[in-house]
């Protein structure tokens, strides 16, 4: 009986119709009577399926909808951890911008500008200047070069990332 | 008569039949492993519940947030036991309680009603 689970009482209902399908001296009446208990019992079980199949139906659109609703929370999540990554790189790139440029400002003095002067002589701050202009214009390019490269380091970790997911998840 | 208290857990719903006061409740998600398993004591209870006869009014409140297919079918079962004492005198009623929104709620509550005889009042509880 508990293995037929929550049908118990209707499997028990068929037991009863097939032993009484085998007997051999049963009279009109009882058949009439056997038959409008089977009518009884067949019209509560399609009760039973049309109520199950509209629950079922409707369990099912839940989780369609919740479904729906995951992915769209999943996009959100995506783009903010998109934002975030950009923010983390850009904020490298500028970083990484600063440093080349104090690096080119310290040979600028330290190595240029000495051979500059010992070639042309003293006096000649237009062309040192001119020097420190082209690294002040170099370190907007410099940034976006970092950039990009950050970038594209940042999303092929996340893609290595993703896949070692799939398969782990794949896995268990 | 003793009463019935099931506490609910993520998977199964509260359960407290109080004989004293007719009033039963179930009141939770409806997910169990196996549901007759735990359909079964409430539908036993009600049996001999029916054969005490009470005099007060009964109230069956339902107030379930998310049940399964096979719940489904248990709940019918409780319904028609609570039907039948209906058909055999008692004073019943289903109160049968779905969130704000949860339309889905609502019409599996229609649903139940449109197969019963036993006063079946469906009713809205306002979210928080």
């Amino acid at each position: 009986m508990a293995k037929k689970g929550v049908f118990e009482k209707e499997s028990a209902i068929l037991d009863h119709m097939q032993n009484f399908l085998e007997k051999d001296d049963v009279k009109d009446e009882d058949y009439k009577e056997e038959i409008k208990q089977v009518s009884r019992y067949y019209e509560e079980l399609l009760d039973q399926a049309k109520l199950i199949t509209k629950v079922s139906d409707r369990l099912q659109n839940k989780l369609n909808n919740l479904n729906a609703k995951l992915n769209d929370k999943n996009i959100e999540l995506q783009n903010t951890i998109d934002e975030l990554t950009k923010a983390r790189v850009g904020r490298r790139a500028t970083t990484i911008a600063l440093f080349v440029a104090v690096g080119l400002f310290l040979i600028s003095e330290g190595v240029v500008e000495p051979q500059i002067e010992s070639a042309l002589g003293p006096g000649n701050f237009g062309l040192g200047l001119a020097f420190k202009g082209v690294i002040a214009l170099l370190l907007k390019p410099i940034e976006t070069l970092s950039e990009k490269l950050l970038m594209k380091r940042a999303l092929k970790e996340a893609e290595s990332k993703r896949v070692s997911d799939q398969r782990l998840a794949a896995a268990s | 008569m003793d009463s019935l208290k099931i506490t609910g857990t993520s998977h199964t719903p509260d359960v407290d039949f109080n004989a004293d006061d007719c009033v039963l409740s179930l009141k939770g998600r409806s997910t169990p492993e196996n549901s007759i398993e735990f359909y079964r004591p409430l539908l036993e209870w009600l049996d001999q519940y029916g054969e005490t006869k009470p005099t007060k009014k009964t109230n069956l409140n339902i107030r379930l947030e998310y049940f399964n297919t096979s719940s489904s079918k248990c709940i019918l079962d409780i319904f028609k036991k609570v039907n039948g004492l209906y058909k055999n005198g008692l004073e019943v009623v289903i109160n049968w309680y779905y969130e704000e929104e949860d339309e889905d709620m609502e019409e599996a509550g229609e649903d139940y009603s449109d197969l019963l005889d036993v006063p079946f009042e469906i009713m809205m509880i306002e979210e928080d």
